[in-house]
C-alpha cells in the first residue's frame, strides 16, 4: 500500500513539474485569413512550445465579438490581430489593450511605430488591382482605379463588404475621401454609386474573391496584395496591377487585452512576430509587407515599395463612427 | 425499523411518471421557452428594463431591416408554391403510377431532406455563376446565345428560391406520398364507375382528398425557408436570418436582434399553428382507415414516361448534379483550369484535414452529435411514452413543448442563447464553449427525436407494458426491459437521424462558435469563405455528403426503417 502511495506522489510531482515545464496557452482573435495566418501560428507552436486556441472571423465580426465579451466582463482571447483603424477603435472605446514594447521595437520602421503605444505593427498591406488573365485581356486591364469603372467591366468586378471587412475601410477613404480631397470627381462617394451602377459582387472578405477571380466569375476587383499572391503561387490564371493613382496600404496590428490570462505567451508571440524570423514568416507565408527594413521585401513582379505611389490609410481618420458612416453610406449607394 | 418501512412505503407510494413528468417539463421550459421568454423581454423592454415598442419601431424604420421582411416572404411562399407544384406529381407518380425510376427519385427526396443546403449551394455556385458557371456556358451554347452574363443568376433572390426546391419538394413529398398511398381507392373507382376518366379522377378526387397533407408540407416547407441560413448566406441575400446575425455579430444591436428573432419566431410558430390544426381537422375528415388495403397503382401507358422525365429532372438537379459537381471540383488542382485531366489531384483532401481548423471541427461535430443524439433520444423516449402510454393530466404540456423549437430558428435560438448565457445567466460561464452549443443542438433538434420516437412508440402494442405493470414492476423497470428493446429499431433510427443533422448544423452554430468550437459547417463556410480554397471546402463538403449519406443507409438496413415510411 505504501509502495503505491508513493508511486502515486512520485506521480504527482512529475505532473506537476511537466506542468511548469508546458509553456502554456494563448488565445488569439484574428481576421486574418486562416490560409496566410494559420501557417505561421503553427511555426510559432512548434517553435515556442506555446499552444494556440484560435478564432478567426472576418475582422468587423470578430471585434464585435470581442465587444461582446469585454461588454460582458468576460473576455477570452489574450491577443486581437486586426487592421489599424479597427484595432483601434477598440482601444479608443474600451481602452481594452495593455501596453508591451517587444524585444526589437527600435527595428520596426518609423511610418508605423508609432501608430499607438499599446498597439504593434506586424505587417502591411496594400490594395491592387487582381485580374483573371484568362478572362481579362492585356489592353483591357485598368491600370488607375477610374479604369476600373468603365462601363466594360458592367457585371465582371467583385470587392469586399466594408459591413464584415476592415481592411475594405482603407480603400473606401482612400477613394472617398483622400483622392477626392486631392483631385475631386469622379474620386468621391460618387465613385462607389457608379460601382453599383456596375452590379459589382460584394463579399464577407477578401478570402472569397480570390475564389471570384481565379475561377473567372468576376474577374476583376479590389483585391489585398496578399491576397494574390497564393493565386499566382498556385498557379493559377490571375495577377495584379498597383493603379498609377496610387495603392493604399493599411498596417496590421496585435494588442494584448488587459484581461488576458497568459500575457507573458502574449509578449512571447509578439516578440516572435517582430523578430527577424517572425517578418520573414509574415513575407512569405503570409504574404504581408514586413515592418523591418533589414528583412528584403520585394513584389511578385520584382518591383520594390520605390517604383509605386504608396499612401498610408489614416487610421485615426478611421475612428469607430466613421466606419459606422462609411458602411451606412456605402450601402445606399449600392442599392 | 418501522420507521425504516413507513418511509420505504412513502417511496414506493410515490408516482414515479409524475415526478418524472414534472422533471422533463421543467428541463424542457428551460430549453426552449426561456431563450424565446428573454427574446420577447429584451425585445420590448428599455436599457432600463422598462416596457416599449420603441425596438420594433426603430428596427423597421431602417430600410434593409424591411427589404428583408419582404424577401423573406417573398422566397417563402416562392418555394412553398414552386416545391409543391413539383412535389405533387412526383409524389402521385411514385405512389400511384407504374412510373420509372421510383428508388432514385425517394433517394433524392433523402438526400434533400437530410444534407445541408449549402452543400448544394456551393455546387450551384460553380454551376450557375452568370459569368463562367458551366450551366449557363452550356445553355449559351445550346441556344447561340450572344451575351456573356447568365441567362441564370443564382446570386438573385430567384436563385434562392431555386436552390430551395429541392427540400422544399422533399417536405410536400414526404407528407403527400404516404397520403396517396394509403387513402381508400372506393372513392376514384367510383368516379370511374359514373364515367370520368383517369385525369378527371385525379383532378377531381386524389388531389381534393390529399389536400391537407399537400397544405401541411407546404406550410413546413414555409417555415423552414423562414428559418433557412445557410443558402442566403453564400448567396448574399438579405433575409431576417442573416438580419439577425449582422444585428448581433456586426452591429451589436440586441434589441434589433431581439425583434428580429421574435419576427422571425412568431412567423412559424402561427405557421405551425396553421400545420398543426389542419392535421387535426384532417384527421376529422381522413379517408385513411384501419381497413389495411392499398389503392391500385395505374398502369399508365406511354405517359408514364411524363412522371418518368419529372422524377428523373428533379434526382439530377437536386441531387447528382449538385453532389457530382461537388465531388469533382473537390479533385481540382486549380480552379481556373477547369476539368483537364492534369489538374486532377488527391491533394486538397489531405490539406482539409492536415489543417488544424478541420480536424477540431470534426472532433467538436462528433462529439456534439453524439451527445446530442443520446440526449434527445432519451428525453424523447420517456417524454413520449408518458404522452404515449399514459393518461397523466398535464402530459400535453410535453407534446407542445417539445414540438416548439420546430417554430425556432436558429439563428433566432442562438441569439437567445447568446444574450441569456452573457447577461443574465453569465455565472453559469457556458458562453464561448462547446455546452452552449449542446443545449442549442439538443433544442434544435428535439422534435425531430421526438416525433421518430413516438411514432416507434406508437407502433407497439401497450399489451406487455400493462402485464409488466401488473406483475408489480415500476414505470422504470417496465421502460428499460420491456418498452426500450421493444422500440430500439425506432429509437436508433431517430438516433441516427439527429446525430446526422447535428452533425452538419449550421444556423445555430454558426453564431454560437467561439475559440476552439467550430463545427464542420462553420468550417467548411470559413473555408468556403475564403480560409482555404474553395477546392479545399469542397473536399470538406464531399466528406460530409458521403458521411451522412452512409450512415442514412447504415440506419435503414439496421433498422428496416425510412424517412419515406415514417411518414406513414
Amino acid at each position: 500500500m505504501k509502495k503505491l502511495l508513493k508511486a502515486a506522489a512520485a506521480l504527482c510531482v512529475l505532473l506537476l513539474l511537466s506542468g511548469a515545464v508546458y509553456a502554456g496557452e494563448l488565445t488569439i482573435y484574428y481576421g486574418i485569413g486562416r490560409e496566410h495566418f494559420d501557417p505561421i501560428l503553427d511555426i510559432f507552436e512548434e517553435t515556442t512550445g506555446i499552444k494556440t486556441n484560435r478564432f478567426r472571423a472576418p475582422t468587423e465580426e470578430m471585434l464585435t465579438t470581442v465587444e461582446m465579451e469585454l461588454r460582458a466582463g468576460r473576455p477570452k482571447a489574450d491577443v486581437i490581430v486586426a487592421a489599424a483603424p479597427q484595432i483601434m477603435a477598440l482601444q479608443t472605446r474600451y481602452e481594452a489593450f495593455q501596453e508591451y514594447e517587444p524585444k526589437d521595437a527600435e527595428m520596426i520602421i518609423d511610418e508605423v511605430r508609432y501608430i499607438h503605444p499599446a498597439l504593434v505593427p506586424i505587417g502591411m498591406q496594400l490594395y491592387v488591382i487582381n485580374y483573371n488573365t484568362n478572362r481579362v485581356s492585356e489592353e483591357d486591364v485598368p491600370k488607375t482605379w477610374l479604369d476600373f469603372i468603365d462601363d466594360k467591366f458592367m457585371n465582371q468586378l467583385a470587392m469586399a463588404d466594408p459591413r464584415s471587412s476592415a481592411s475594405v475601410h482603407g480603400i473606401i477613404w482612400y477613394i472617398a475621401d483622400y483622392m477626392y480631397e486631392k483631385h475631386g470627381e469622379p474620386y468621391g462617394w460618387g465613385y462607389f454609386e457608379k460601382l453599383g451602377k456596375l452590379n459589382i459582387r460584394l463579399t464577407s472578405g477578401h478570402g472569397p474573391i480570390m475564389d471570384l477571380v481565379e475561377t473567372g466569375e468576376r474577374p476583376v476587383a479590389i483585391q489585398l496584395l496578399s491576397s494574390t499572391v497564393g493565386g499566382i503561387k498556385r498557379g493559377e490564371p490571375t495577377w495584379f496591377v498597383f493603379p498609377e493613382d496610387g495603392s493604399p496600404v493599411e498596417t496590421q496590428m496585435i494588442g494584448i487585452l488587459k484581461q488576458a490570462q497568459n500575457t507573458p505567451e502574449a509578449q512571447a508571440f509578439i516578440d516572435f512576430l517582430v523578430s527577424p524570423y517572425g517578418q520573414e514568416l509574415i513575407r512569405d507565408l503570409g504574404n504581408m509587407m514586413p515592418i523591418r527594413p533589414d528583412v528584403e521585401y520585394e513584389f511578385p513582379d520584382g518591383t520594390t515599395l520605390a517604383d509605386h505611389t504608396i499612401v498610408a490609410v489614416d487610421a485615426e481618420y478611421l475612428t469607430y463612427d466613421k466606419r459606422i458612416e462609411y458602411m451606412e453610406k456605402f450601402h445606399e449607394l449600392m442599392q | 425499523m418501522v420507521n425504516s418501512m413507513s418511509w420505504l412505503d412513502r417511496i414506493r407510494k410515490i408516482d414515479f411518471t409524475r415526478v418524472v413528468w414534472i422533471l422533463i417539463s421543467a428541463l424542457l421550459v428551460y430549453l426552449v421557452l426561456t431563450p424565446v421568454i428573454y427574446m420577447f423581454y429584451e425585445a420590448l423592454t428599455t436599457e432600463t428594463g422598462k416596457f416599449t415598442l420603441d425596438n420594433f419601431v426603430k428596427t423597421f424604420q431602417r430600410k434593409r431591416i424591411s427589404q428583408a421582411l419582404i424577401n423573406t416572404i417573398v422566397v417563402s411562399v416562392g418555394v412553398s408554391v414552386l416545391g409543391a407544384l413539383i412535389a405533387v406529381p412526383l409524389a402521385f407518380g411514385v405512389s400511384r403510377t407504374n412510373m420509372r425510376g421510383k428508388a432514385l427519385v425517394r433517394s433524392a427526396v433523402i438526400v434533400s431532406i437530410i444534407t445541408p443546403p449549402f452543400l448544394v449551394t456551393m455546387s450551384y455556385i460553380i454551376l450557375a455563376g452568370p459569368n463562367i458557371g458551366y450551366l449557363n456556358v452550356l445553355l449559351r451554347k445550346l441556344f447561340n446565345l450572344t451575351t456573356d452574363y447568365g441567362p441564370i443568376n443564382v446570386y438573385t433572390l430567384f436563385g434562392l428560391i431555386v436552390l430551395a426546391i429541392p427540400s422544399s419538394v422533399a417536405y410536400v413529398f414526404l407528407q403527400t406520398a404516404p397520403a396517396l398511398e394509403n387513402m381508400d381507392p372506393s372513392l376514384e373507382e367510383s368516379a370511374r364507375m359514373v364515367g370520368a376518366n383517369p385525369l378527371r379522377t385525379v383532378l377531381k378526387v386524389t388531389l381534393p382528398l390529399v389536400k391537407p397533407a399537400i397544405l401541411s408540407g407546404m406550410l413546413l416547407s414555409f417555415s423552414a425557408q423562414v428559418a433557412s441560413y445557410g443558402v442566403p448566406h453564400m448567396l448574399n441575400i438579405n433575409v431576417l436570418t442573416i438580419a439577425i446575425r449582422e444585428a448581433l455579430l456586426m452591429q451589436l444591436n440586441f434589441k434589433s436582434a431581439a425583434v428580429l428573432s421574435v419576427l422571425v419566431i412568431s412567423m412559424s410558430l402561427a405557421v405551425l399553428a396553421i400545420y398543426r390544426y389542419i392535421i387535426r381537422s384532417g384527421k376529422m375528415y381522413q379517408t385513411v382507415s384501419a381497413r389495411g388495403f392499398r389503392p391500385s397503382v395505374m398502369r399508365l401507358g406511354r405517359s408514364r414516361h411524363i412522371f418518368t422525365v419529372l422524377g428523373v429532372v428533379y434526382s439530377l438537379f437536386a441531387f447528382l448534379l449538385p453532389y457530382g459537381t461537388l465531388i469533382a471540383v473537390s479533385f481540382l488542382k486549380t480552379v481556373g483550369h477547369g476539368f483537364r485531366l492534369s489538374n486532377f489531384t488527391l491533394k486538397n483532401y489531405v490539406t482539409a484535414f492536415s489543417l488544424q481548423l478541420p480536424r477540431v471541427a470534426f472532433l467538436n461535430s462528433t462529439g456534439l452529435a453524439l451527445s446530442t443524439a443520446t440526449i434527445v433520444v432519451v428525453i424523447a423516449i420517456v417524454a413520449g411514452s408518458i404522452i404515449v402510454r399514459t393518461k397523466l393530466r398535464g402530459r400535453a404540456v410535453l407534446d407542445y413543448l417539445s414540438a416548439l423549437p420546430l417554430g425556432i430558428a436558429g439563428t433566432a435560438l442562438a441569439a437567445g442563447l447568446i444574450m441569456m448565457y452573457l447577461m443574465p445567466l453569465s455565472f453559469l460561464n457556458i458562453y464561448g464553449t462547446l455546452w452552449i452549443l449542446l443545449i442549442g443542438y439538443v433544442t434544435r433538434f428535439l422534435p425531430l427525436g421526438m416525433r421518430h420516437c413516438q411514432t416507434a412508440l406508437l407502433q407497439v402494442a401497450p399489451d406487455l407494458e400493462e402485464a409488466s405493470r401488473m406483475t408489480g414492476a415500476n414505470w422504470l423497470t417496465t421502460m428499460r426491459k420491456i418498452t426500450v428493446p421493444l422500440v430500439k429499431n425506432g429509437v436508433l433510427y431517430a438516433w441516427i437521424l439527429v446525430f446526422v443533422q447535428s452533425f452538419s448544423e449550421l444556423s445555430v452554430s454558426v453564431l454560437l462558435r467561439n475559440v476552439g468550437t467550430d463545427v464542420m459547417s462553420t468550417a467548411i463556410l470559413d473555408m468556403w469563405d475564403g480560409s482555404a480554397r474553395m477546392p479545399v471546402a469542397t473536399a470538406m463538403g464531399a466528406v460530409v455528403f458521403l458521411l451522412i449519406t452512409f450512415l442514412i443507409v447504415l440506419a435503414q438496413k439496421l433498422t428496416g426503417r425510412s424517412l419515406l415510411e415514417s411518414s406513414n
